[in-house]
C-alpha cells in the first residue's frame, strides 16, 4: 500500500527532471558555435557559418549544407537521421562543392582588389610619362643592364648576315620570322641538341621556343644570327636569364 | 730664441691653413649585379619573400659627434616598405629566382625570407642588417651592408627612379644568389617540398602534420610524402595558387606605393644629402677655425713675447688678430651649420606629411585584404577537415 502511494510522487518527479534536462539539451543544441568564434571579416559570412553548423549535423542533408545563402535556417539537430540517405561520397563531393563555391568567391574578391590596384598603377604610370614628356616606360626596364642593347628590333644596328638585312630601326624581317619557324620544327624533330637553324647553334639546353614572347624571341634570333660565338654565347645567356624570369613569374 | 720664434710661426702658418680642405665622396664602388645564367628547372627555383624592414635607426643625439637624426618616424616606416622593394627587385632582376615579393610578415609560405632593419640612412650612407632564412628554418647569413651614396648619384639627369644605393642591394642580391648557387638540386627540390608541405600542414593539418618533424636545432626535416594522387593535396595546390595570387595582389600594392613614394623621397634624399655634406663641412670648418684661431693666438702672444724686434712684435699682434678673426669665424659656421640642421628637420616635415596619408592607405589596404584573405582561408581549412574527417567516417 505504501508502495503504491509513493509511485505517483516518484513519476512526477522523475517526469520533471526528464523534462528539465530535455529544456536544457534543447537549448544546448540550438546555441550557434560560429557566435563563439565569429569570421575576422564579414567578406564571406554566409560560407564561414555554414562550416561549423555543418560540422555540428554531421547528417545534415548535402542540400543544406551546399546552400550557403541561407546557413542560419539550417535545422540543427545531429540527434536526427537527417542524412540517412546520404553516402561518405556524396557528402565529401558537396563539400568540395562548397569549396569549388569558396575559390569563385576569392577569386571574385581578389580581382575587385587587383582592378583597383591596377587602375591606381595606370595612373601613377600616367603621371609619370606626364611629367617625363611621354617617354616609353619600357625603355628604362631595357636600359638596366643593357640587357638589350645592340638586338634588332630596338634600334640598334643588324648583325651582318644574309638575312638581316632589313632589321634596321626595330623591324622584325620576314626571315627572321621563318628562321623561328625552323628553330621550333627542328626542335620537334628532335634536332635541338647542337642543331643548325638557318647556319646558327642552337645549344642543347635552349627549349624549342614554342612559348617565346616578342622579347625572348628577339634574343633568339639575335643568338641565332650572331656569328662572333663569344657574343653569340652571351645572347644566349641573356636568352637563358630572360625565360628563367618569365618561368618565375 | 730663433728655433721658438721659428715653432711659433711655423704654428700659425698651420693655423692658417685650417679649414681649407673638404671631404667629398666623388665616387664609391658599384656593386653590378650577377645575374643566374644557367636554365634552372622550374622545380628548383625558390620563391623569395622579401619583408618590409623594420626602422631600426634610432634618433641620434648631437653628443655621438654626429648631426641629430630628427627623421619623422613616418618616413622610416615608408622606408622600409621602399627599400625592400628596392632590394626585392634586385633579386628578382638576378634571374636566379622563382616568384620575387614583397611581403608584410613572414606568414605566407615561401621557400627563402630576407628580412631586416634599416641602421643608417640619411640620403649619404645607407646601412642595413640583412638576413636570409629559407623554409626549413636553416639560417643562410645574416650581415651588414653600408654603402655611401657618390655624389653624383644624385646630379644625373632624369636620375628619378634611379637608385643611389643600388650597389648595395646588389650585394645583397648577389650574396643571396651565391649561397643558392652551392645548394645542389636535390637540397633546393628539398626547400620547395618543404614549403609545400608547410603550406599543407598549416591549411590541413589533420591530413599533413606528420610530415614534417623537428630536427636538430629545430630545423623543419621531411618525415614522409604524401601520395602524388592524394586528393588533398590537390586542394592544397589549388589553394597555394590562390595564395600566390593573394601575394600578387599585395606586391601591386607596395608597386604602387613604392612608385608614388619615387620621386618625392628622391628628392628628399638628394636635398638631405646636400645638407648633411653641408652641416658636415660648415661643423669641422667650424671645429677646424675655432682650434686653428686659438692656436694662431697662442702663438701670437708666444712670438710677441719672444720678440724684441718692432717687426717681431707687428708680426705677433697680426698672429693674435688673425687667430681671434679664425674663433669668430668658427663660431659662425656653427651657427650656420645649425641652419642647415633646422633645414633638415623642415625637409623631413615636409616629406612625413606627403607620405603619412600613403603610408595609412598601404597598411589599411594590405590588412583590409590579408583580413579577407585569411577568412576565407579559414572557410577552407574548415572545408578540409569535414572532408577529412568524412572521408575517415568520423561524421
Amino acid at each position: 500500500m505504501r508502495t503504491c502511494q509513493r509511485h505517483p510522487e516518484q513519476g512526477a518527479r522523475q517526469l520533471a527532471c526528464c523534462g528539465l534536462l530535455a529544456m536544457l539539451l534543447a537549448s544546448c543544441q540550438t546555441t550557434p558555435p560560429q557566435e563563439v568564434e565569429p569570421p575576422p571579416e564579414p567578406t564571406t559570412p554566409a560560407a564561414s557559418a555554414t562550416i561549423p553548423a555543418a560540422e555540428q549535423t554531421p547528417e545534415a542533408p548535402p542540400d543544406t549544407a551546399a546552400a550557403p545563402a541561407a546557413p542560419q535556417a539550417t535545422p540543427v539537430e545531429p540527434a536526427q537521421p537527417a542524412a540517412a540517405g546520404t553516402t561518405t561520397e556524396e557528402h565529401v563531393q558537396t563539400l568540395e562543392r562548397e569549396l569549388e563555391t569558396s575559390y569563385e568567391e576569392h577569386d571574385a574578391m581578389l580581382r575587385d582588389h587587383q582592378a583597383s590596384v591596377r587602375a591606381e598603377a595606370a595612373e601613377i604610370a600616367a603621371q609619370r610619362a606626364g611629367r617625363d614628356g611621354g617617354g616609353d616606360p619600357d625603355e628604362e626596364a631595357f636600359e638596366q643592364g643593357g640587357l638589350y642593347e645592340g638586338l634588332p628590333g630596338f634600334g640598334a644596328p643588324p648583325p651582318d648576315t644574309e638575312a638581316g638585312t632589313g632589321t634596321d630601326g626595330g623591324e622584325i624581317t620576314t626571315a627572321a620570322g621563318d628562321d623561328r619557324a625552323g628553330t621550333a620544327s627542328t626542335a620537334a624533330n628532335g634536332g635541338a641538341a647542337g642543331g643548325q637553324v638557318g647556319g646558327a647553334t642552337v645549344p642543347a639546353d635552349i627549349p624549342d621556343g614554342r612559348d617565346d614572347d616578342i622579347v625572348a624571341r628577339q634574343l633568339r634570333e639575335a643568338a641565332q644570327m650572331e656569328k662572333d660565338p663569344e657574343l653569340r654565347e652571351k645572347l644566349w645567356d641573356e636568352y637563358r636569364k630572360y625565360k628563367n624570369r618569365q618561368a618565375a613569374q | 730664441m730663433k728655433l721658438h720664434r721659428r715653432w711659433s710661426l711655423a704654428l700659425v702658418g698651420v693655423a692658417l691653413l685650417c679649414g681649407c680642405s673638404t671631404a667629398t665622396v666623388k665616387s664609391t664602388r658599384h656593386t653590378p649585379l650577377v645575374q643566374e645564367t644557367r636554365a634552372l628547372p622550374q622545380s628548383q627555383l625558390l620563391d623569395v619573400g622579401v619583408i618590409a624592414l623594420e626602422p631600426g635607426v634610432e634618433p641620434k643625439s648631437e653628443t655621438d659627434g654626429q648631426a641629430a637624426d630628427d627623421t619623422p618616424t613616418t618616413i622610416r616606416n615608408a622606408e622600409g616598405y621602399y627599400l625592400a622593394n628596392q632590394l626585392r627587385g634586385a633579386i628578382e632582376t638576378s634571374a636566379g629566382w622563382g616568384t620575387v615579393r614583397l611581403l608584410p610578415s613572414t606568414t605566407p609560405v615561401m621557400d627563402v625570407y630576407v628580412s631586416g632593419r634599416i641602421l643608417q640612412s640619411d640620403g649619404e650612407t645607407l646601412e642595413v642588417e640583412i638576413e636570409a632564412r629559407d623554409s626549413a628554418g636553416e639560417r643562410w647569413f645574416q650581415r651588414k651592408y653600408r654603402e655611401v651614396a657618390s655624389k653624383y648619384a644624385y646630379q644625373r639627369r632624369d636620375a628619378t627612379g634611379r637608385e643611389p644605393f643600388a650597389g648595395l642591394f646588389n650585394r645583397v642580391a648577389n650574396d643571396l644568389l651565391e649561397y643558392r648557387r652551392d645548394l645542389d638540386g636535390a637540397e633546393l627540390e628539398r626547400l620547395r617540398t618543404i614549403s609545400e608541405l608547410r603550406f599543407a600542414a598549416d591549411f590541413a593539418p589533420e591530413s599533413f602534420s606528420g610530415y614534417l618533424r623537428e630536427g636538430r636545432g629545430g630545423k623543419l626535416e621531411i618525415a614522409r610524402l604524401p601520395a602524388r594522387e592524394d586528393p588533398t593535396l590537390a586542394h592544397i595546390r589549388t589553394m597555394r595558387e590562390r595564395d600566390y595570387q593573394y601575394i600578387d595582389t599585395l606586391q601591386q600594392y607596395y608597386d604602387n606605393f613604392s612608385g608614388r613614394m619615387d620621386e618625392p623621397y628622391f628628392y628628399w634624399r638628394s636635398e638631405r644629402y646636400d645638407e648633411v655634406m653641408a652641416t658636415r663641412e660648415l661643423q669641422r670648418q667650424s671645429l677646424l677655425r675655432t682650434v686653428g684661431g686659438i692656436a694662431a693666438i697662442v702663438a701670437g702672444i708666444a712670438l710677441g713675447s719672444n720678440s724684441d724686434s718692432s717687426a717681431g712684435q707687428v708680426g705677433a699682434i697680426a698672429a693674435v688678430g688673425a687667430g681671434a678673426v679664425m674663433v669668430q669665424s668658427g663660431l659662425q659656421k656653427r651657427s650656420e651649420a645649425k641652419l642647415h640642421r633646422a633645414a633638415l628637420e623642415e625637409l623631413g616635415e615636409s616629406l612625413a606629411a606627403e607620405l603619412k596619408p600613403r603610408v595609412v592607405e598601404l597598411e589599411d589596404r594590405t590588412i583590409t585584404l590579408t583580413g579577407n584573405v585569411n577568412a576565407q582561408y579559414e572557410q577552407w581549412r574548415q572545408l578540409l577537415r569535414e572532408i577529412y574527417r568524412s572521408e575517415r567516417g568520423e561524421l
